[in-house]
Parts: C-alpha cells; sequence; structure tokens
C-alpha cells in the first residue's frame, strides 16, 4: 500500500497497534479500543507533520494516506460507540466518515490492499440497509467564486493548477466556495455527493428499529462489531391484533354483518418485514495482513 | 432486463437508443441555433467546453459542475489535446455524485469518438476512489459537425458508468456502418 521506504517502516509499528485495538473492538471493548486508536492516530500525525522539508513528494503522499489509513479505524470505532449508545440519527452520519475515509484510501492506494479495508466496505453497505435512509437532500447553486485551498486562485481556472480533489505533497486540493451566485433549488435525490444531508429522525422512532435490534445485540455481547457480515430482509405473516381470530360461520368481527369467511378472513394476518443478521467469525490478525 | 424509455424530442431526425434501464444516448441533429453556428465558424480547436445557454435557448450562462475538472485533467494527461473554456457567469455546483462532464464542442481536429475515449478514461480515474455499494451517473453533450453531411449533430448521453461504454461502443460502430 505504501511505495516509500519511510512511511513503510511507519506502517509496520501502526499495524501492531491497529491490530491490538481490533482485538479490544472484538471483545467489546469499545472505550478501550477508541483510547488506543486516539493516541496512534495523535503519534502518527505528529511523526508526519515532523517531516523534514527535504523528503520527496512521494514520502509526504504516502504520510497523508497513513493518517487516512488510522483515522478510518478511529471513525469506525466511533460509529459502534454511538450505535450502542442509542445515537441512531448521529451514527449515520460517522458511517458515512467511514465510507469517506475508505474512499480517499481507496483513490491513492492501489491492491494489494490489506483485506479489513474491503471488509469493512461491505459492512458499510449492509449497515446502511438497516437505516431508514432512501432519498437525500441536494442544494443546487451557481458559484461565482471558489478559492483553491493550496494557492488561494480560483480553482475554476487554468491559473490554479491544482485539480480538486488530488494530492499536493501530502495536502488535498479543494476548492472553497467563497461567493453563491444564486441557489437554485433544494431537492430530493437518490445519489447525493453527502448522504449525511437527510430528514432527521429522532433516535426512539420504530423506523430504526433494525439498528436499534442489532445495537441490542451488541450491548448484550452476542454479536461481535467486526463479525457482522450482511442483513437479510424477510417476508413473513404474523397475526392481524386487530382482526380478532373467530370461527370462519361466526359474524365478522368487524360489524358488517356478514360471516367471518365472507368478510374479514383474509385481514386476520397481515404480511410484515422480518430482519435477519448474519454474523461471520472474524479472526482480526487475518483481516490485516497483505 | 431492460425496459424501454421514450422521450418526446423537439427536434428533427432523432435517433435514440436504450441500452440498459434509465440508460438513454441520443444524436439529434441541431438546427436553428445561431450562438452554436457562429462559435463552431469561429475556427475553434481542439476542445470548447461552453455555458449551458450556448447550447440552449436557456438563460443561465453557467458551466458544468466538473468543467475545469474536467480539462485540467485533460490538459495534464493528454496534454496534445487542445481544451478550452468559453467565457461563462459561474460554475453549477450540484451536490450530486454523478458526474457532470462539460457541455463541449468539438472542432474538426477531434473526433467524438476520440472525445468519447477521453471521458472514458477520465470517468475510469475518478471512480477508483468509488465504493462497490456507490452509484454515479454521467451526463454527457458533445456537439459536432458532420462533415460529410455539414450539419451540426449532438450526442448525448445519461445513464450509468457502465451504458456509456456501451453507448460509446454502439456510437462507434454505427459511425463506421454510416
Amino acid at each position: 500500500m505504501f511505495g516509500t521506504d519511510i512511511c513503510k517502516v511507519m506502517a509496520e509499528s501502526v499495524w501492531v497497534k491497529i491490530s491490538y485495538a481490533l482485538q479490544l473492538i472484538q471483545k467489546f471493548d469499545l472505550n478501550e479500543a477508541s483510547k488506543e486508536l486516539e493516541l496512534v492516530t495523535g503519534i502518527v500525525a505528529k511523526k508526519i507533520d515532523e517531516f523534514p522539508d527535504n523528503y520527496p513528494d512521494d514520502v509526504f503522499n504516502d504520510g497523508f494516506i497513513l493518517k487516512q489509513f488510522v483515522s478510518l479505524f478511529k471513525d469506525y470505532v466511533s460509529y459502534w460507540k454511538l450505535l450502542v449508545s442509542n445515537k441512531f440519527s448521529e451514527s449515520w452520519s460517522a458511517l458515512q466518515d467511514v465510507q469517506d475515509r475508505l474512499r480517499t484510501i481507496y483513490r491513492f492506494t492501489n491492491e494489494p490492499r490489506p483485506p479489513i479495508l474491503s471488509h469493512i466496505e461491505r459492512q458499510c453497505g449492509e449497515l446502511e440497509k438497516l437505516y431508514p435512509y432512501r432519498v437525500f437532500l441536494s442544494t443546487g447553486m451557481v458559484k461565482e467564486e471558489a478559492e483553491c485551498s493550496l494557492c488561494g486562485k480560483s480553482i475554476d481556472s487554468f491559473e490554479c493548477e491544482h485539480i480538486a480533489g488530488e494530492l499536493y505533497r501530502g495536502r488535498q486540493a479543494y476548492g472553497v466556495v467563497k461567493k453563491i451566485r444564486q441557489l437554485d433549488e433544494v431537492s430530493f435525490v437518490l445519489n447525493p455527493a453527502d448522504k449525511r444531508c437527510t430528514v432527521q429522525i429522532v433516535d426512539t422512532s420504530e423506523q430504526f428499529n433494525g439498528v436499534a435490534y442489532l445495537a441490542q445485540g451488541i450491548r448484550d455481547k452476542v454479536l461481535e462489531p467486526l463479525s457482522f457480515n450482511h442483513v437479510e430482509f424477510k417476508k413473513i405473516r404474523k397475526p392481524n391484533d386487530v382482526i380478532p381470530v373467530v370461527d370462519r360461520n361466526e359474524p365478522c368481527p368487524c360489524g358488517s354483518g356478514k360471516k367471518f369467511k365472507k368478510c374479514c378472513i383474509n385481514k386476520s394476518y397481515i404480511e410484515t418485514t422480518h430482519v435477519v443478521i448474519i454474523p461471520e467469525h472474524i479472526n482480526p490478525a487475518n483481516l490485516l495482513h497483505l | 432486463m431492460s425496459s424501454i424509455i421514450y422521450e418526446k424530442l423537439v427536434v428533427e431526425m432523432t435517433m435514440e437508443n436504450v441500452l440498459e434501464p434509465k440508460d438513454i444516448y441520443r444524436i439529434e441533429v441541431i438546427n436553428d441555433n445561431p450562438k452554436l453556428t457562429s462559435l463552431m465558424k469561429n475556427n475553434i480547436k481542439g476542445i470548447l467546453c461552453v455555458p449551458e445557454n450556448v447550447t440552449r435557448q436557456s438563460q443561465h450562462n453557467v458551466l458544468m459542475p466538473q468543467t475545469y475538472d474536467f480539462a485540467k485533467w485533460l490538459k495534464k494527461n493528454k496534454g496534445d489535446i487542445t481544451i478550452d473554456v468559453a467565457e461563462s457567469e459561474g460554475v453549477k455546483s450540484l451536490h450530486s455524485q454523478d458526474f457532470w462532464i462539460p457541455i463541449v464542442i468539438l472542432a474538426s481536429d477531434v473526433s467524438v469518438q476520440v472525445f468519447l475515449g477521453l471521458v472514458s478514461s477520465y470517468i475510469y480515474d475518478r471512480i477508483k476512489g468509488a465504493l462497490k455499494h456507490d452509484k454515479a451517473n454521467i451526463h454527457v453533450q458533445v456537439y459536432y459537425r458532420e462533415t460529410a453531411e455539414e450539419v451540426i449533430k449532438k450526442f448525448s448521453y445519461e445513464g450509468s458508468v457502465e451504458g456509456f461504454e456501451k453507448a460509446a461502443k454502439k456510437f462507434n460502430i454505427n459511425t463506421f456502418l454510416g
């Protein structure tokens, strides 16, 4: 994953720390894992910030990726911590943070990558299915001035040589919108750039029943976070509480005067969606090797 | 399974092809667009990215979201191809995961086939960071002069990344067969 010797050596010691944090996650000790990763993130950031100026661009770019890699695990633990605290709405945003880290790592690295990345990627896709968010809010506007984060010139001009999103000596270029000419719309969309823009739902809403069930499983220590594999949605029939079951030939309880078999018999059962959470036993050590 | 999508088009001689659900590509003949005709007569070179109101009777004199990203990428990776951006009053900013390729006019030295190949390479480069469950569509509009018929035509595509590859291939075969 890293092309430069300096970052390869740094990554080896980081690997050991991350492996330990993953074991803590599997033992349900999310607070300890979080502390461990906070510490590693700080150490890595300090070392990279102290890179001497004479290092080539590649070392700085590798350093940026290493920072993203460590932060990915920090965000991953934050996600599970929010989930088990029943902060479902906030946990959705944390899930997006994890995925943004993955996208950044993928963009600047080539295969082979540690299998933990594709494992977390698959988990994120499956976890999203448990949330009620299907449509998102997205703004459409005309920007008049967007300043490059690196050179300060307009990123929408050839005067600025930077391309938004690309790495330049360990720093990612992006445009800072300084002036909006007009706001055209706020739309409901299926594929937004930022899935955090949702209609807010309170954490106690029944729309979060799926994630609440998963959170309970983790709190009860019956499912380790890394062992969550996928979800299956099944249609099941269950008795309809509103329609009392009576004999076929008796008068229908709805009061229509008809026999039950001629009236509400087909409403005595309702179809509902049943969520099945499928685990898979995981050994964290196997997910970190290259 | 593909389903057919029909859209009413208000231009002459349309050819519409449906590849996958919601993947649509079209080739249209453009008449009565003096702005476009005058721009094409101005001896442009290579690729010219233009704002919306040049190609439609639109009030908006703004560029598509990825105009400069695409133009700078092209300058960096395909230095032999000339690309320029026409004057505008701003750039559209849509918070969508889609790729909004700039609306372009092609000079005689760049064929549609070459341009579509460049778009493919750009998209390939940009989706490198995408996750497996990310879904992005592409929006492409290209104006070019068909020298044999001396008319201005427009190739447009809206749909998935996979569908775009098929549309580009289909365009090449149709052009080859005349």
